[in-house]
């Protein structure tokens, strides 16, 4: 990106800014040359601050240099230096700043014929690096001295112009700031009358240096400052003094409004919901129809006696109670067919809850482990153990959980749920009771490609919790079907109980679940609205108060 | 000169499965095979290796001058006699049951049910925090949701049960499968990084 | 091999041609432009705060099966916080990983360890915890952590249920910025409306390109993004078909 430095702090800016984005000064001279002092103003600043008055040639420098001459004024009126006779009040402060505005009409004018008489003619800067002109202004000697040192280092008298490339942030020397020599006009030049120089013209006196005797100005070593730069120091001591002083967090309130929010909804929702399990409310009705858990129905009532079936138990322990309710009429059915259940889990808590379900949610079956149902535990691995079970349930699970055989050997025959299984679709039915989309995703892509086969029999059934049903229903809905029969969330175990006309846990929990739900709905619906609108109203009527 | 070793082996074992998904060579097919009972043998090694790793930072944390050292003892003291009683009589033993039905389900249950306060609160703010079209759109659909997903008193809202089929089988399966294409995508994108060697979480980054 | 797998193959061997191929296109060029994903800009912003603040970085895995489908978000998770490992590792509190399960935790103190090795500092293995080793053991885990820790940022990246919740809300109360993506459509439903910067579906897979894990990160957000456009144009040609077909 193009920069361009700005030449009263010397720092880089973008080529398009027109002040300097550290001190504000005009990095470019406006059309028409420099602005008249009223055009330049700096904001923030007052150009005539603290009383000092501005210099009588303020109409010529811009406002920034007309205050640091006036603070300069004081110091060089005591040098008692005489005015050039060829000075006038009006006339520019020095040299280079005649350079300046006249640097870009007089781009053209090379050397002082074409001036006015007693015009200073323009300055070419003087770039380090450049090579200095041998310019017939210039005394001989001159230029050769300048040819055998190095190039000074000045400031380019015009401070418009391109910056050199060694123009870095800060000068680099005080000789930056310094005037630029200026080439003396023949016409001005004295001639030499006395001494070994008599009627040489333009020969440097020894007289202003030598012979002028003067008292040195007395310099003061005290720091000039107005009051308001006093009064800027201070604020920054104290903002500086300040950083130091650790600043006490702002205390918390022990109770804060998102307290009292969440009390209020804990405790509305836990009364709503306790409300029906303490009265015994069953009165709701049920869901008249649900496609997903008819299909399950229909599959199941299609099995024969002592089907083998896989069951695998993934959810876990915090789910187990909408799991268990939606999982619970289906499972019931099942039993009743006398099916023979194999038990798996891809969860470590999985089995216990498997053990759990069977022995305790459907304990009226009794089902005894080893003869009717056999649980196989867990398989670790995720996705790699699933499919290594799918491909050889044998190897993956040789034992069951309380580390019997299951399988059989020569000498024990495998156990009666397990008899004549060697690959998963030797199962009449795979029914998965899952709480992850992605464990679901994971058991429906690596079994589907066997169950969509039109040659095997096996069916496979999910009942999910209620926040899978957009993962699953797809693969439920295509054709052909990877996933044959659904039961979703208690509404969907509701269902299934209604088509069984069973009256388990879905019955004794669907009336809190609808309070709760119902509850819910509500106050996010109202809780959301009045946490918007009321602020919104409060900083409308504290605007108008204002107002 | 070892990372490199990991490196290919990593590759090696990645192709092999990969290319034994797609292709039913004999060979291939149980080379992978193999591979997978090794995998899952390790995953299960790794589950002992987590149980570990949570004991000794709370052994580390108990020993400490920790603030909260009791409940790092608490979780030491529980897991000692879970793994005693489970070990000892098995999972499926009644104690066993016992610890699990009394203490991990109540507590899990617990946590979900602050879990539906915490969604209700994040619902309730969500206009605050997210005024959009978006928010609008998410807090309606919940609320729909919410209300025919239950009873509703037996009461009968016309046309809102049908809103709530709809909004299950179209927008919500539409959305569902969109995000699960990208994610499919960006599972690709990251598998197959770690099977040309770009990504190497083994180590040696 | 069925016409499905065959499909696949093709699949997966075009995704691998056009990630070499946007890898050699990107090392020939500059001034690589990425969509602007606000939750990125505010986590490296949140990033310096917390290592200026002195406060602690907290990067979650999530609980995925790194043999899973979900090891691919695993492996992008690994990935960013072997990156913040490195960038953070010497400031006075380096960043704490926790995961919820075996595998990912092995792999996370592992890259932890290779961050540490490379930039000579000491490796604390306390610094990569497994909080819990079921869903909501683990949030519980980590919700205590979070208070524990003084975390300024926590960055959730990772397969996460809906037990995310309970984190975001843990972090909320302890005042530090939340930004976080999962593979997990439940999960990405609560974060939308509890986290403070939410990444939806693919964008959590970019989160490697956008803080400067690799060049192959962002060849393969590339390829994923012309294999989108390609799929969508895909789905809206058979829909078409379809359409025609049934009239």
């Amino acid at each position: 990106m193009e920069e361009i430095y700005c030449p009263l702090c010397g720092k880089p800016n973008p080529a398009e800014n027109k002040f300097c984005d550290f001190c504000l000064a005009h990095l470019k001279p406006p059309e028409g040359g420099l602005p008249e002092p009223d055009a330049v103003q700096f904001p923030g600043i007052d150009n005539n601050q603290d009383g000092l008055g501005s210099h009588a040639s303020d109409s010529e420098v811009p406002s920034w240099l007309s205050e640091i001459e006036g603070e300069d004024q004081g110091e060089t009126d005591q040098l008692a230096e005489p005015e050039p006779e060829s000075r006038k009040s009006d006339e520019p402060i020095s040299d280079w700043m005649t350079g300046i505005s006249e640097a870009e009409e007089s781009d053209s004018l090379s050397s002082d014929e074409t001036l006015p008489s007693g015009a200073i003619p323009p300055v070419d800067p003087f770039l380090y690096g450049q090579e200095v002109p041998a310019s017939d202004n210039l005394p001989e000697w001159l230029n050769e001295a300048l040819e055998e040192e190095e190039p000074p280092e000045v400031v380019d008298p015009d401070i418009w112009a391109e910056p050199s490339p060694h123009v870095s942030g800060e000068p680099d020397t005080p000789q930056e700031d310094l005037t630029p020599t200026k080439p003396i006009d023949e016409s001005t030049e004295s001639l030499e009358n006395a001494g070994p120089l008599a009627g040489l013209k333009g020969a440097l006196s020894a007289e202003p240096g030598v012979a002028r005797a003067r008292i040195p100005a007395a310099y003061s070593t005290k720091l000039k400052v107005t009051a308001n730069q006093r009064a800027h120091v201070d604020l920054m001591k104290t903002l500086i003094e300040d950083e130091d002083q650790p600043l006490p967090l702002p205390r918390r309130g022990a109770i804060s409004q998102q307290h009292v929010l969440r009390w209020v909804i804990a405790l509305v929702l836990l009364m709503v919901v306790l409300w029906p399990v303490v009265t015994a409310s069953q009165q709701m009705p049920y869901p008249s129809y649900d496609e997903g858990s008819a299909e399950v129905n229909r599959l199941i009532n299609q099995l024969p006696e002592n089907e083998r079936v896989l069951v695998g138990f993934d959810y876990e322990p915090g789910l187990a109670a909408e799991l268990d309710a939606t999982g619970d009429p289906v499972i019931d059915h099942l039993m009743s067919q006398e099916a023979l259940l194999t038990l798996v889990s891809t969860s470590p808590t999985g089995p216990i809850l498997a053990e759990r379900f069977i022995t305790e949610t459907q304990a009226d079956h009794e089902y005894i482990n080893g003869e009717n149902y056999v649980n196989l535990g867990y398989i670790p691995g995720g996705a790699a153990g699933l499919q290594s079970f799918f491909g050889n349930p044998q190897g993956t699970l040789p034992y069951s959980i309380d580390r019997s055989s299951a399988w059989g050997s020569e000498s024990q025959d495998a156990l009666p749920a397990l008899a004549g299984i060697n690959q998963i679709t030797d199962y009449a039915m795979v029914i998965l009771l899952v709480d992850d989309p992605d464990v679901a995703r994971t058991w429906i892509e690596q079994l589907g490609p066997s169950i969509i086969d039109p040659e095997v029999l096996t069916s496979f059934v999910l009942i999910a919790s209620a926040q899978l049903e957009p993962v699953i229903r797809p693969y439920f809905e295509s054709s052909p079907q990877p996933v044959n029969g659904m039961v979703v969330g208690l509404r969907g175990g509701a269902a299934y109980s209604r088509l069984t006309e069973s009256d388990g846990i879905p019955r004794e929990y669907w009336d809190a679940f609808g309070m709760g739900a119902f509850v819910a709905a509500l106050l996010i619906l109202v809780g959301g609205l009045g946490y918007y609108v009321i602020p919104e109203l409060s900083s409308i009527v504290q605007d108008q108060g204002k107002t | 000169m070892r990372n490199l070793a990991y490196t290919a082996i990593a590759i090696a074992v990645g192709l092999v499965v990969l290319v034994g998904y797609f292709l039913q060579l004999e060979l291939l097919v149980n080379l992978r095979l193999v591979l997978l009972e090794w995998a899952t043998l390790l995953v299960a090694v790794a589950l002992l290796v987590g149980v570990i790793n949570l004991l000794s930072v709370h052994w580390r944390k108990s020993t400490s001058d920790n603030k909260n050292r009791v409940n790092s003892i608490a979780l030491i003291v529980a897991m000692v006699i879970t793994l005693g009683v489970a070990g000892y009589f098995g999972p499926t033993h009644p104690y066993s049951l016992w610890i699990f039905n009394y203490i991990q389900i109540p507590i899990e249950g617990s946590l979900m049910a602050i879990l539906a306060v915490v969604l209700i609160y994040a619902g309730v703010r969500l206009l605050r925090r997210k005024p959009n079209l978006l928010s609008i759109v998410f807090i309606a659909t919940a609320v729909v949701i919410l209300l025919m997903t239950g009873p509703l008193f037996g009461i009968d809202i016309p046309g809102l049960a049908e809103l709530r089929i709809w909004i299950g089988k179209v927008p919500a399966v539409a959305g569902a499968r969109g995000i699960l294409l990208g994610v499919s995508l960006g599972i690709i994108a990251a598998g197959l990084r770690i099977l040309i060697g770009a990504d190497r979480p083994y180590g040696g980054n | 091999m069925n016409s499905l797998s065959i499909l696949g193959l093709i699949f997966v061997g075009i995704f691998f041609g056009l990630m070499i191929t946007s890898a050699v296109f990107l090392r020939q060029r500059e001034g690589l432009i990425l969509r602007e994903i606000s939750a990125f800009a505010r986590l490296q912003r949140a990033i310096g705060l917390a290592v200026e603040a002195g406060s602690r970085l907290h990067i979650s895995l999530g609980r995925g099966h790194m043999l899973s489908t979900q090891s691919g978000i695993g492996y992008v998770g690994l990935s960013i916080l072997g990156r913040i490992a490195r960038s953070t590792s010497i400031s006075d509190r380096p960043p704490i990983a926790t995961s919820g399960e075996g595998t990912l935790g092995i792999l996370t103190q592992d890259t932890q360890r290779d961050a540490a090795k490379n930039l000579g500092v000491e490796f604390d293995p306390v610094r990569g915890r497994i909080t819990g080793l079921s869903p909501y053991s683990y949030s519980a885990g980590t919700l205590s952590l979070i208070e524990e820790e003084d975390v300024g940022a926590n960055m959730l990246i990772g397969s996460f249920g809906s037990e995310v919740g309970l984190i975001t809300e843990a972090a909320e109360r302890s005042e530090s910025m939340t930004l976080g993506g999962t593979d997990n459509l439940s999960g990405q439903a609560v974060l939308f409306a509890s986290a403070q910067e939410p990444l939806i579906g693919e964008e959590t897979y970019a989160g490697g390109a956008y803080l400067g894990v690799g060049p192959m990160h962002i060849a393969s957000l590339y390829a994923q993004d012309i294999l989108r456009w390609v799929l969508i144009g895909l789905i809206v040609i058979g829909a078409i078909i379809k359409l025609l077909g049934s009239l």
